[in-house]
């Protein structure tokens, strides 16, 4: 059973133009579900509206519409006191490791803020914390050092030892590995992997980076431009990508043991302005596939028999061996 | 199985607040004017019963010449006497207490009114911003010095009134810095983070914006204090200030006013004794706003 | 333009009936009573009661107010309490040239003395000129006007007898230089400080490397190049400084006995006369949110970024 179910989604932020407010579509009608113990691994470039989606989740940005459920409970229409005791539900890890714990609190602290929250008693927060650390794999003594007293690693370990500490049904990690050397990247993830198993908590997964997500995901969207353009398990979408956009993604990854070098920059060209008018396929402008439809039409989400999903015209015409070459060219 | 505890390198902590504050003393001559200059001033404050050659509201017969004016510097006061035969020098120690106290006490108020209407519009936004920051609009088009007189003429004066309505009047400035702080510290990814926790507004407010608002605080609180003195002054110049016959250095170049063709000194000792005051904190402000800088982003 | 101007007219009108409102309130409930005053402190209660009487004050407060503010529409600000049959604004807007005067000339002053010191220190920063200057404008900054007045007055008055002591006569040149130069000092020493610091600023700034790398001599860089920029928020501010004059400065015309608007609101102090202390705030804080709005009207005008 799924216990975030995200339907519709759309996000808007006001934004003061030259003559009248105009408000930009940052996600633009996004579903998806995620079941306890399972990553979504949530992927696109930059502007793509991915972390609006977590923003959005979370409650900090307040949705323009459509409907989020996590454990069964609507969460877009929850206010005040119901809002923050619901919380508790869905937690969040965030990117910056050096901004994402107060500085003027020590690492302990920051984690007993979290069980304040969750209305834990003053006297059990200290034994609550050590146990806390022990579980992310931080030597107790470190509870009273200050955030600059700990390597980015570190850090993160606290902000998950934080996440955890009100007891949630959901993790949003939103592009928390990103700001991390590769081998210290490796060993936090392992970490979310072991909470995983060990609690059964769902995570939405938010990465720029591929291989991250193949390694962590166990289904993965991929946005473009506010919408999800391509929707499988992590199996299905990375061995037979139908998008041409994430093909283009999936080329870009580094192969090890490969001999000739990986190529940069598959995707030609910019992502067009966010608050273009665009009618059709939001990638045509970029595609090498685009063709008179999709300038006009815009492809909806369709799924294939194995439950597969991809929003392309052309999904199913070009084999997914020719991509990897085929983009490049 | 949990990864193992990880050796990296863990940055050495940077020097303690005190040695860096020393540090940059020593190479900085007009904070160490500004600090000399306000630790005398305390020492006279707090020191005045000592210190003082004569009580400051005693009159001396003596202490007028035989047509009725004041003395010169000598004969027993050091600093000659008042138009009613009172010690210049005592009255200078007391008016020490009179400036200070309320130059704190009213900039104190205004800090605490001026921080929480800037913490509390930043933080909430949305109508409760707009109605904060309209009203700062319009106690801000208040013409200051006017308004505090007029108020005080009407609850007539005394140093209750005087602080209150200093305090009324010079919260505003604080408000909009502290507003604007606030509205870029709510977008760090750790104040998210503490409304996600479900953290209430008022623990949110207190835990994690307000430390980060204190350097702010106290460069604003000592600059404040400077103005404060000098409304203090002005006021009781006026003569809608501190009543008399207490000794407030303001009052006291009033009363000199009469008499500064035949005894300048009663302009220049008050005189002096303001202008430096002021400039200490001053001084001390420009120090601080240069050791903490506010503006600077809060990495070490 | 228009856009403009129809977001930020409303809003000076909202702010300026905040003002009345404020302005009104705090001088009508905080306790004081003016009738006490004005019937002396031998008088009995009945004398007091029929003066509240006389003057309104035996209404509610809120009866008071609409009475006020319809008053107010009609341009009256209500009728002296001291002075007997005196309306308000006519007193007011009698005193105002005097004022207005001074005003002027403060600002005149605060630019003439100010900005050309400012460039003066930025043109070798950290020498003995710009140490000097430092030094200056901190006592400047900290030294209390209306003592600064009585010590000009002492020395250029009294000792060198160069201008009157006191007073307002022809020719009033004469006793219009030392006031408004003691009210312009301060502002000096303020703009002093703000032009030294945004003209070393411009000075790091790309364009005038790039002026100096084309070998231009240096003093065409700094006037040039630098002090339009400069400029242009100093004359805002002289311009806000300006409202702020022009409403009476009660403090230096208390110290040079010119009768201006701040001199009437001081006399009216003394005697309590509330309708006066609040028609002299009022018109205090009329002027400085219209020269507010005409600042901000003067940067629309030439800053087309700022009409939104």
């Amino acid at each position: 059973m799924s216990v975030v179910t995200v339907q519709d989604l759309t996000v808007r932020y006001p934004r003061r133009g030259a003559f009248r407010k105009v408000e930009l579509t940052a996600v633009d009608a996004v579903s998806f579900a995620i079941e306890a113990g399972r990553t979504l691994g949530l992927a696109g470039e930059s502007g793509s509206g991915k972390s609006s989606v977590a923003r959005a989740l979370m409650r900090v940005h307040d949705p323009a519409s459509g409907s989020v459920q996590v454990a069964g409970r609507e969460v877009t229409t929850l206010r005040g006191g119901a809002l923050r005791t619901f919380r508790a539900h869905m937690q969040m890890v965030f990117q910056d490791p050096y901004d994402s714990l107060n500085p003027r609190l020590t690492a302990g602290e920051n984690v007993g803020e979290a069980l304040t929250a969750a209305g834990v008693p003053r006297p059990d927060q200290v034994s609550r914390t050590r146990e806390l650390f022990e579980r992310v794999g931080l030597p107790a003594a470190f509870t009273g050092r200050y955030p600059h007293q700990l390597s980015g690693g570190q850090r993160q370990r606290v902000s998950i030892a934080r996440a955890l500490a009100v007891g949630p049904q959901v993790l949003v990690c939103d592009e928390a590995v990103s700001a991390l050397d590769v081998s210290v990247r490796a060993q936090i993830l392992n970490l979310l992997k072991d909470l995983q198993e060990a609690d059964g908590l769902a995570y939405l997964f938010i990465s720029h980076d591929m291989s991250t997500l193949r390694f962590i995901a166990d289904d993965v969207a991929i946005m473009y431009q506010g919408r999800i353009v391509e929707l499988g398990t992590s199996a299905e979408v990375f061995a037979r990508p139908k998008h041409p956009y994430t093909r283009a993604l999936l080329a870009a990854i580094p192969e090890p043991g490969a001999g000739r070098r990986h190529r940069r920059g598959v995707v030609r060209g910019e992502a067009p302005p966010v608050d273009a008018v665009l009618t059709g396929c939001a990638f045509a402008p970029r595609c090498p596939l685009a063709t008179e439809i999709c300038r006009v039409e815009r492809p909806a989400l369709v799924a294939d028999a194995a439950g597969h999903r991809t929003a392309c015209h052309h999904a199913d015409a070009v084999p997914a061996e020719a991509t990897a070459e085929g983009s490049a060219a | 199985m949990t990864a193992p505890p990880m050796a990296e390198a863990v940055p050495v902590a940077a020097p303690t607040g005190l040695r860096r504050t020393l540090s940059s003393l020593r190479h900085d001559l007009p904070a160490l004017i500004s600090i000399t200059l306000l630790v005398l001033l305390a020492l006279a404050a707090i020191l005045a019963p000592i210190l003082a050659p004569h009580p400051p509201l005693q009159t001396y017969p003596e202490g007028l010449a035989a047509n009725g004016a004041p003395i010169g510097p000598g004969h027993g006061f050091p600093l000659g006497t008042d138009p009613n035969g009172r010690d210049v020098l005592a009255r200078l120690l007391y008016g020490a207490r009179v400036s200070l106290v309320i130059g704190i006490l009213a900039n104190g108020l205004a800090t605490i009114v001026g921080v929480i209407v800037g913490l509390v519009a930043g933080y909430l936004g949305g109508w409760v911003e707009t109605i904060l920051m309209r009203l700062t609009d319009v106690v801000m088009s208040f013409p200051i010095l006017l308004f505090c007189i007029a108020l005080i003429s009407v609850t007539g004066p005394s140093e209750r009134n005087v602080v209150i309505v200093i305090a009324l009047i010079y919260w505003t400035t604080l408000a909009r810095i502290i507003r604007s702080q606030v509205l870029s510290l709510r977008e760090r990814e750790f104040v998210v983070a503490a409304r996600t926790m479900g953290l209430s507004h008022w623990r949110i407010m207190r835990k994690h914006l307000f430390p980060h608002l204190v350097p702010t605080i106290i460069v604003y609180a000592t600059l404040g204090v400077a103005s404060s003195i000098l409304i203090e002054a002005s006021l009781s110049f006026l003569g809608v200030g501190v009543p008399v016959p207490t000794a407030s250095w303001g009052q006291m170049i009033e009363q000199g006013k009469e008499y500064f063709q035949i005894a300048p000194w009663l302009l220049f000792a008050p005189g002096v004794c303001l202008v430096l005051t002021v400039l200490a904190f001053n001084l001390a402000g420009d120090w601080l706003r240069d050791l903490l800088d506010p503006t600077a982003p809060e990495r070490r | 333009m228009t856009r403009f101007l129809l977001r930020r007219i409303p809003q000076a009108v909202i702010v300026l009936f905040g003002v009345v409102t404020l302005a009104f309130l705090l001088t009508h409930v905080v306790p004081g009573d003016p009738a006490r005053l004005i019937a002396g402190p031998n008088a009995s209660a009945e004398t007091v009661a029929s003066i509240h009487h006389q003057l309104g004050l035996d209404r509610s407060i809120w009866y008071q107010y609409g009475k006020y503010l319809v008053g107010l529409l009609h341009g009256d600000l209500g009728t002296s309490f001291a002075l007997q049959d005196t309306p308000v604004a006519g007193a007011i807007l009698r005193a105002l040239p005097i004022s207005a005067a001074l005003a002027v000339l403060g600002v005149l002053w605060e630019a003439v003395l100010g900005i050309p010191v400012g460039i003066l220190a930025a043109y070798r920063p950290g020498k003995l000129a710009d140490r000097a200057t430092t030094l200056a404008t901190l006592i400047g900054l900290s030294a209390p006007p209306f003592w600064l007045g009585l010590l000009l007055l002492y020395v250029l008055a009294f000792k060198f007898n160069l201008f009157p002591l006191s007073g307002y006569a022809a020719p009033y040149i004469n006793y219009l230089i030392l006031p408004s130069f003691t009210l312009g000092l301060g502002g000096a020493a303020w703009y002093a400080r703000l032009t030294r610091t945004n003209m070393l600023e411009a000075l790091r700034s790309p364009y005038v490397q790039m002026a100096r790398a084309k070998g231009m001599p240096e003093r065409v860089v700094l006037l040039r190049h630098c002090l339009r920029n400069v400029l242009s928020p100093l004359l805002t501010m002289l311009g806000m400084d300006l409202g702020y004059f022009l409403g009476g400065v009660v403090v230096i015309e208390s110290v040079f006995g010119l009768p201006g608007a701040g001199k009437l609101t001081f006399d009216a102090i003394g005697t309590l006369d509330v309708p006066m202390i609040t028609g002299a705030v009022l018109f205090a804080a009329f002027f400085i949110v219209v020269m507010n709005l005409l600042v901000d009207l003067a940067y629309a005008l030439v800053d087309p970024r700022v009409r939104r």
